[in-house]
């Protein structure tokens, strides 16, 4: 048997849908570069690429979460008015060296990322698993283990979160000069982690042990089911999907909202109705890149279309859902209509049935036992 | 529809979009605009794919054994199973897997029951594997079950697709060999045709005799008349054929499954292998099918089409399966929860077979029971009762609560009035409300049972035909629910285990109708034989030491008209077969196991001894029909007992 047959990581499929996992990072990385990022275009690549090489699930799920980060860096934005004064201007690029707004490039990175994120689930589902696991269907003979990895891993992340927990703990001690208040921060922030890891793996491992069983092998797809027909139409997407989503984008961003954005004068006029302390300003400590107004009608406006694009998420979730309910049930097998009508009649008539049919048991187990 | 993975994917592509709109970069928006997109193009064009798969798949079966397409199969042998997915229309599917789901009872030696790979329009997947049946019966094939997913894992369905074929597996073939009862020198005898020592129309001399007027000519021996020198006749044997009868057992009794299979199935062995030595010996075989209320004649007769339809009615009669009312269903539910939720997902989802929450949590189902409930089950079903009373203790409440305050603040009251208007008014409502919800939440298992329970009884009641209130009745009568849920496993050959004994510790099985209905049948055939019947009853009389009176006086009867009885007792497979004589009794210091195995054994020996004394007061021999013994065993022996019976009558 060749070594791609035992190892579904070496077969010709997987390896494609590594390179283009990797080819769309390293599009990514370039795109970063060339809107000035620099050195903080390396994180999204390292990340990726140790997702790619340790098969992580979670790979594509933080990618957008590591850019949001990196992307909200480009100046203040709206968020940053719901975090502290020197969090909200930490790290900013000097505008100068910045392309915010450039619609080849951002397209290029949002293909770059599209691109990843198929490729790196195509690759999931050839080497880590495609179904989901049926948890009716058990492997009774399967032991739980775990692999030198994961015990490493763990290991690492314990020892991280512990080490992390003393020393905030021994900080707090020396800024407070507070023994019994220290002991009580090392232990819940250095030890209880790991306590309650180990207390949660055992607990696991006991309920495993008491039912016997563990659940069943994940469903890997065979590499000999790809075929090449599937990178191409791959490659054809990520563009065209991509080019929807800036003409969707462009159609979202010409929506406005219909009610004007409260001034800065309607805020002070609020709090001053209901006597609240008013918060120093900051504009006293900082002098503004962006006014204030203009963060607070950017939030407006993206909340105005946030709002939009939800009504318009759900409303089609609803008529797809609706017209796919018809279409099921006017194909649906006779047996299958007539336990739904004889569910309606049962809703409707719950009541009565049950009093009639209790009556009628109690009267045949009764004739029953007198007979015996 | 939507996967772990898809549903995080969303939430992601969700959050960027949001952060994106609301912090106002462009580039994040539209890389949650176009990652939203993405995903919701996905999911409309899986569920395009996926809407109609009932209709558009179509699966084919074929059973092959080694000689070809086969209809029929043979215990025993290994055959050949192809299954093709076949999908009609335009749109294909991504990613399937479909697994043809192995019937219950035989054993898969080889090939993949699993194919997977993408399924474009008018493609087909195949599936071929191998299966062996040891033991006759019937084997229901019921369908394919189907997973479909996207290529990233986002969106998965499940499906069954439902391609009944019940296919009969005959009992295996015997070995031919000579049968030791049948003359080989001299002549032969025509087929089927047995020497009976009576004068009759044969071809064998059987005595000499003086002439009688009336005697024909042709008769007459010429030459040892002419040296007594008086008129001497031939006398020739009578030359009849035997006609063997087969009583076999299919009562509930028979069909209790054991740890090494069912006694019916090693009567249904025993049986085709007589039949098929009878037949092979050119006897007629005819066959009657004995159970508690009827008996099912196959009147006897010689040709292979007989044999071929006396095995089919055997397997038919091996697939049966044990029935009992008065057996609790909620031993029977999971089993059957969890066989329909296979093969009938979408009858059992909530759009069509609704279980609201508050059933669960309120209702009391069933009201009446015969089941004597106990601990936690009491207090469960209990607990409508409970919240009636609750409810009902309301207004009585309220006025205790009037009664009470109006005491305190008179204080003219005695406390103990006071104490128990107090624990009356506030303790007991109090306690109502607090104990309800417990119960639910302590009755898991309960809870879960009461839903099942509804689901499958609105199942049951469409697919057996019920009427639409058919639905409230199984679930308020626990033996009408029980007697549907054991026909819905037994008709798909799902096994099952019955409790053999119920509350009064008496034997579910036991029907003393059964021993009269062969007696009945016996007497029948009787008087319907003709010269020269062997009657073979396998019927499994151990737990009817007492009542034997009616079948042992057709015994008698049929050892009048001078034909013969064998019985052949079965025996609970993987037991070891009983000694001759009486045994010692089981060692106390066994483990628990082999402690009930040794008086299991005992009891059953015991039984068997006397029934066996019972049959031999008759002269009828009683034979054991052990799991390891052997079908060609028992036919010697019955080949023996037809010699002997033609030698004594010499």
């Amino acid at each position: 048997m060749s070594a791609a047959a035992d190892n579904p990581r070496l077969s010709p499929a997987a390896r494609q849908y590594t390179t283009v996992s990797l080819l769309a990072l390293l599009v990514l990385t370039l795109g970063l570069a060339a809107k000035g990022f620099g050195v903080w275009a390396l994180p999204p690549l390292l990340l990726g690429v140790a997702a790619v090489v340790f098969q992580w699930r979670a790979g594509p799920l933080l990618l957008p979460p590591l850019l949001i980060f990196e992307l909200d860096r480009l100046g203040p934005s709206a968020l940053s008015a719901l975090l502290p004064y020197e969090l909200s201007t930490m790290g900013y690029f000097s505008a100068s060296e910045l392309r915010e707004v450039d619609p080849l490039l951002d397209s290029l990175l949002v293909a770059a990322v599209l691109a990843y994120s198929v490729g790196h689930y195509r690759l999931l589902g050839l080497t880590r698993n495609l179904f989901p696991v049926d948890p009716r269907r058990v492997d009774i003979h399967a032991a739980p283990e775990r692999t030198r990895r994961d015990r490493f891993l763990t290991a690492l992340v314990l020892v991280l979160v512990t080490l992390t927990g003393a020393a905030g703990g021994l900080a707090a001690v020396a800024a407070h000069r507070n023994l019994l208040g220290v002991g009580l921060m090392v232990a819940l922030t250095g030890v209880l982690p790991g306590i309650l890891y180990f207390a949660a793996r055992a607990a696991y491992r006991g309920a495993v042990r008491r039912r016997g069983m563990v659940r069943g092998k994940p469903h890997l797809r065979p590499p000999e089911t790809v075929d090449a027909g599937e990178l191409t139409a791959l490659l054809l997407t990520v563009p065209l999907w991509t080019a929807l989503g800036f003409v969707a984008w462009t159609v979202l961003n010409e929506q406005e909202a219909p009610l004007a954005a409260p001034t800065a004068g309607d805020w002070e006029s609020w709090r001053e109705q209901r006597n609240w302390t008013v918060y120093p300003s900051r504009s006293e400590a900082e002098p503004p890149r962006r006014s204030w107004t203009v963060r607070q009608e950017l939030a407006w406006e993206g909340a105005w279309r946030l709002v939009l694009v939800v009504c318009v998420g759900v409303v089609g979730l609803l008529l797809a859902s609706t017209a796919f309910g018809y279409l099921r049930r006017l194909r649906a097998p006779v047996a299958e209509n007539l336990l739904y009508l004889q569910d309606q009649l049962w809703r409707a008539t719950r009541g009565e049935q049950s009093l009639l049919n209790r009556w009628l048991t109690w009267a045949r187990l009764r004739a029953q036992k007198r007979k015996e | 529809m939507l996967t772990q993975r898809g549903f995080w994917f969303l939430v992601v592509a969700v959050l960027t979009l949001a952060v994106g709109l609301l912090s106002g970069r462009a580039v994040l928006g539209l890389l949650g605009l176009t990652l939203l997109l993405w995903f919701a193009g996905e999911a409309f064009l899986f569920a395009l794919r996926t809407s109609d798969l009932r209709r558009r798949l179509r699966v084919v079966r074929e059973l092959a054994d080694d000689r070809g397409p086969a209809t029929t199969l043979w215990a025993g042998h290994a055959f050949t199973v192809r299954t093709a997915v076949l999908l009609e229309g335009r749109l294909g599917l991504p990613y399937v897997a479909l697994a043809d789901r192995v019937p219950f009872g035989v054993e898969a030696v080889g090939g993949d029951w699993e194919a997977f790979g993408t399924l474009g329009a008018d493609e087909s997947l195949h599936a071929e594997y191998h299966l062996r049946c040891d033991l006759p019966g019937l084997v229901r094939f019921e369908g394919v079950r189907l997973r479909v997913s996207d290529l990233c894992g986002f969106f998965y369905r499940t499906a069954f697709l439902p391609r009944e074929q019940v296919v009969r597996v005959l009992p295996g073939l015997v070995k031919g060999r000579q049968s030791p009862g049948v003359k080989r020198h001299n002549q032969l005898l025509p087929p089927g045709g047995h020497r009976l020592r009576r004068p009759g129309s044969g071809s064998e001399l059987l005595d000499l005799r003086d002439y009688q007027a009336g005697d024909p000519p042709r008769t007459i021996a010429w030459k040892v008349s002419a040296r007594r020198d008086k008129l001497i006749t031939k006398e020739f044997e009578s030359e009849v054929p035997i006609r063997c009868t087969l009583f076999v057992d299919t009562s509930a009794a028979v069909r209790v499954p054991h740890s090494g299979g069912r006694s019916v199935q090693r009567l249904v062995e025993i049986a085709a292998g007589v039949a098929q030595a009878a037949v092979r010996a050119r006897d007629l075989v005819g066959l009657c099918l004995v159970d508690e209320h009827a008996a099912e004649v196959l009147r006897p007769d010689r040709h292979a089409s007989h044999l071929t339809r006396l095995l089919r009615r055997l397997a038919e009669a091996a697939a049966l399966a044990p029935s009992s009312a008065r057996v609790d269903p909620d031993t029977l539910l999971p089993l059957a929860y969890a066989f329909a939720e296979e093969i009938d997902p979408e009858c059992l989802s909530a759009e069509v077979n609704a279980v609201p929450a508050w059933l669960e949590w309120v209702a009391s189902v069933p009201g009446f029971s015969r089941v004597r409930p106990k601990g936690l089950d009491d207090l469960y079903r209990s607990r409508a009762f409970l919240a009636r009373v609750f409810l009902r203790y309301l207004p009585l409440t309220c006025l205790g609560l009037l009664l009470y305050l109006a005491a305190a603040t008179r204080g003219e009251v005695p406390v103990v009035v006071l104490f128990a208007l107090e624990l009356g008014v506030v303790l007991f409502p109090l306690a109502g409300l607090l104990v309800l919800p417990v119960i639910g939440l302590l009755a898991g298992r309960q809870r879960r049972l009461a839903r099942w329970r509804k689901r499958l009884a609105a199942l049951l009641a469409v697919r057996h035909g019920l009427t639409p209130g058919g639905a409230e009745a199984l679930m308020e009568d626990n033996d009408a629910l029980s007697l549907h849920l054991q026909r819905f496993l037994a008709e798909h050959h799902v096994p099952y285990l019955l409790p053999p004994y119920d509350e009064q510790g008496r034997y579910r099985f036991a029907s003393a109708d059964r021993v009269k209905t062969l007696a009945a049948a016996l007497l029948r055939a009787v008087a319907h034989g003709r010269d020269n019947e062997l009657f073979v009853l396998l019927v499994d009389l151990l737990e009817h030491g007492d009542e034997l009176a009616p079948l042992l006086k057709a015994v008698r009867v049929v050892l009048s008209r001078h034909h013969q009885v064998v019985l052949v007792c079965p025996w609970p497979p993987g037991l070891p077969p009983p000694g001759d004589g009486d045994e010692p009794p089981p060692d106390a210091d066994l483990p628990g196991e082999e402690s009930v195995a040794a008086a299991l054994r005992q009891r059953l020996g015991d039984a068997f001894r006397a029934v066996r004394r019972a049959f031999a007061r008759l002269g009828v021999p009683v034979l054991c029909a052990a799991a390891d013994e052997a079908v060609p065993l028992i036919l010697e022996r019955l080949d023996r007992l037809r010699a002997a019976a033609v030698r004594a009558r010499r």
